[in-house]
């Protein structure tokens, strides 16, 4: 009995909220609605742009205080042909003692400078090939070596600290 | 609300791009590369995709895929260790790397993407794309073709109807399309290429060239010497680069071999004429397709209005004239030509998202605006291509004793005298508190809105009384009268430079008259009448010298002063001492710029 003198409560309170909807918003209202709306899509803009701002300024910490070290890695990177070279003169056959000699003591004050700049050298004949360090450019099948393993090294690869500055060029078996 | 990320999925290289602040930003890979290889491997339970996947391919060629996107929207099927892969799923697999080397540079989620397709992608290749992005965890956006985006990112779409060719020679292939852009209107009129014709092919000439000379002077074949054939290739492609550039360039490579009689070296100089004479015929074959889309578009070459360069190999020079030759006209290429499609997406992207529009509609001051300071300076403020909103503030102060009104001259210009500029304003505050000069604290501040409104004001901060106005039209100059009133800054600078200097040496020795007055007035009867006398004596000199116009008497002067003053100051400080008292510390210098202290200061009212 009582829940039907509810449900009849409510009802009436129902239709009398219905009559009310009916009625037009006045303009204020409407032109509140609307002010509202734009308020909080301003909002959602600058605070995007906050947020986007943010991560702009992180980053670009992080690549300022990256600057000078990758600007290292990359004159370095440009001598590597230089060492190359260097190596190749060194193998060379040579009958001028006192010649060579001075190639090497020269070869060794680039290779000491360089290695003050952290520069490492990787990729050894025999190794097992690994992508993340190796290039390789050519593949033999070979019973007398293991399987994926380096068996040739073209190119030495080079690295200061986790940087790879060139991946060893290498030839690689089974 | 996340970014949504521009993917050019290319069939050797892909790259991604993304719009921040309004300008598109290539997303470098971890490894530093703005593109990544379009190559998946499998190795061991191991995914590799990119630049690693590359390095190892000729150890693994059975479970490593490139360039599958010349398989997208058919059935081939990929068997890796039994597994099935549908060309959906590999390119998914490089939207993937794609997705997270975005995530890791920007610091937040992506979910949503932009992808270029080749405008003759069909249906079925198109839906493949979208499925692939899909597979990657991507919401894709838009699918647009690749010479669209090339020409969203010269900012080409926003203009009328137009017809627009765009050439593209990159990695391996050569695509030439002609489309109709407009608002709202895309439509792809033609297209051709070569599928097989790209930079590699110009690289293998120069190397064929290498040697040949070589042969012919040494008599040694290198193309059996791997290690040898692998430096020249190197070079090869290292001189055609280095020759967009340059008109000649030398090749060095010591050692190269060895025979009987020695090491051998190659060198070779190789000039842009030798390159262009190597490469004719690979840039003629480019014009077949040309000839051919613009033929099935039912179009001359007169009939296109803009020319877009796309693919590294466009920068080539001779890859230039020959299109400018054909069509007639200057090609666009402004825009890094590997990375341009990215940026159209990208800018796609951004216009999806909103960006866009807001962020590029940031206006900046045109010229610098500022106020007058002692001496009929101008001081400038805001400097001029400022972006707005901005607000800065000043400190200021009076050039006399008991000054209670400052007067603010706000201008607006580049030439160093007040009256060489234009006044946007005058206003006064009033009511400072009776001060000596040199004390109160004026803060002016410039606050500009987004409509370029400016307000200015000044606050004595002491007192805390306030004032200003508001200037309406600073930003209402036309872009001539802006160009003349820099031109004429520059033409005029050396002129202008140097009555400031008059100006601020002045001031500069004003302030030191009165600072050395003040302490010898402070130290009294500390200062032995002999030398009272003898400052007494330069400092008039100095008074004198500035009656008249010649800054280097004025200069040498005050250069009296100074040194005479820091005489008697030590000597103070040492009777000081010796007393057993603490000596007077007067200032020598006149102050300048210490923490952002300006001095430059008002003209009284009382001085008009």
């Amino acid at each position: 009995m009582e829940t039907a003198e509810n449900t009849e409560t409510v009802g009436s309170e129902e239709t009398a909220q219905q009559q009310t909807q009916q009625q037009e918003p006045s303009p204020q209202e409407k032109e509140l609605e609307q002010l509202r709306g734009q308020v909080t899509e301003e909002k959602d803009r600058y605070l995007r742009l906050m947020a986007e701002f943010e991560n702009y300024r992180r980053r670009t910490t992080k690549e300022k205080e990256a600057a000078y070290p990758e600007a290292v890695a990359n004159i370095v990177k440009e001598l590597l042909p230089v060492v190359d070279n260097f190596q190749r003169a060194l193998e060379a056959p040579c009958s001028d003692e006192g010649y060579r000699k001075g190639v090497e003591m020269t070869y060794d004050g680039l290779m000491g400078v360089l290695r003050t700049m952290g520069l490492e050298e990787f990729g050894e004949v025999g190794e097992t090939f690994d992508a993340n360090l190796h290039n390789a450019v050519m593949h033999v099948e070979d019973e007398n070596l293991g399987k994926n393993v380096i068996s040739q090294v073209f190119q030495k690869g080079y690295r200061i600290g986790e940087r790879i500055l060139r991946y060893a060029m290498v030839q690689t078996a089974n | 609300m996340s970014k949504i990320i521009g993917i050019d999925l290319g069939t050797t290289n892909s790259c991604v791009a993304v719009l921040e602040g309004g300008e598109a930003v290539v997303i470098p890979n971890p490894e530093g590369g703005r593109t990544t290889p379009s190559v998946v491997a499998f190795k061991d339970n191991e995914r590799m995709v990119g630049q690693i996947a590359k390095r190892q391919a000729i150890t693994n060629p059975d479970r490593t895929v490139s360039s599958i996107k010349r398989h997208m929207g058919s059935d081939y099927k990929v068997n890796i260790d039994g597994k099935s892969y549908t060309p959906q799923e590999i390119s998914a697999m490089i939207l993937q790397k794609l997705k997270s080397d975005a995530e890791a540079y920007l610091g937040e989620k992506v979910t949503e993407a932009v992808i270029t397709v080749p405008a003759y992608f069909t249906d079925a290749q198109r839906q493949a794309t979208k499925d692939a992005g899909k597979i990657a965890g991507l919401d894709v956006k838009r699918i647009i073709n690749e010479p669209t985006a090339a020409a969203l990112a010269y900012g080409i779409d926003k203009e009328n109807d137009q017809k627009i060719m765009v050439y593209d020679l990159g990695g391996g292939t050569f695509d030439v399309s002609v489309i109709e852009m407009g608002e709202g209107v895309q439509e792809v009129l033609a297209t051709a290429g070569n599928n097989h014709l790209g930079g590699d092919d110009f690289d293998e000439r120069v190397l064929n060239y290498m040697l040949s000379d070589f042969k012919a002077n040494n008599g040694i074949d290198l193309r059996n010497d791997k290690m040898a054939l692998q430096r020249l290739r190197e070079a090869a492609e290292k001189a055609k680069c280095d020759l967009s550039g340059m008109t000649s360039t030398q090749v060095n490579l010591p050692y190269i071999t060895a025979d009987a009689t020695g090491p051998k070296h190659f060198e070779m100089t190789i000039t842009r004429a030798k390159f262009n004479e190597l490469t004719h015929d690979l840039v003629e074959s480019t014009m077949g397709p040309v000839r051919q889309a613009l033929s099935d578009a039912g179009l001359k070459p007169s009939d296109i209005n803009k020319v877009l360069l796309v693919g590294g190999s466009t920068r080539i020079p001779a890859v230039q004239e020959a299109v400018k030759e054909f069509m007639g006209k200057d090609p666009f290429k402004g825009i890094n030509p590997d990375e341009c499609v990215a940026v159209g997406a990208a800018l796609q992207g951004g216009v999806l998202t909103g960006d866009v529009k807001g962020l590029l509609l940031l206006d900046v001051t045109p010229l610098s605006l500022g106020v007058e300071t002692l001496g009929g300076v101008m001081t400038k403020i805001i400097e001029r291509n400022t972006t707005i909103p901005t607000k800065k503030s000043q400190i200021f102060t009076t050039p006399a004793d008991n000054q209670t009104t400052v007067e603010v001259h706000v201008l607006q210009g580049e030439r160093e005298m007040a009256a060489d500029n234009k006044t946007l304003g005058n206003f006064k505050l009033t009511d400072i508190p009776a001060a000596p000069r040199g004390v109160p604290q004026i803060e002016v501040t410039f606050d500009i809105d987004a409509n370029g409104i400016v307000h200015v004001s000044a606050k004595d901060l002491t007192s805390g009384k306030e004032t200003g106005i508001t200037i309406t039209s600073s930003t209402n100059m036309s872009k001539d009268d802006v160009e003349k009133a820099v031109k004429d800054a520059e033409r005029y600078a050396e002129e202008d430079k140097k009555r400031r200097e008059a100006i601020d040496l002045r001031n500069n020795a004003d302030q030191l008259v009165f600072n050395v007055e003040k302490s010898m007035s402070e130290m009294g009867d500390k200062l032995p009448a002999d030398d009272k006398a003898a400052i007494e004596e330069r400092i008039n000199a100095l008074k004198e010298a500035l009656k008249g116009d010649n800054l280097d008497e004025i200069r040498n002067k005050m250069n009296d002063v100074q040194a005479k003053f820091a005489d008697l100051a030590q000597k103070a400080q040492a009777a000081a001492q010796a007393a057993g008292a603490a000596g007077a510390q007067p200032g020598a210098e006149p102050p300048k710029n210490d923490d952002g202290y300006v001095d430059a200061d008002y003209r009284s009212v009382d001085n008009n």
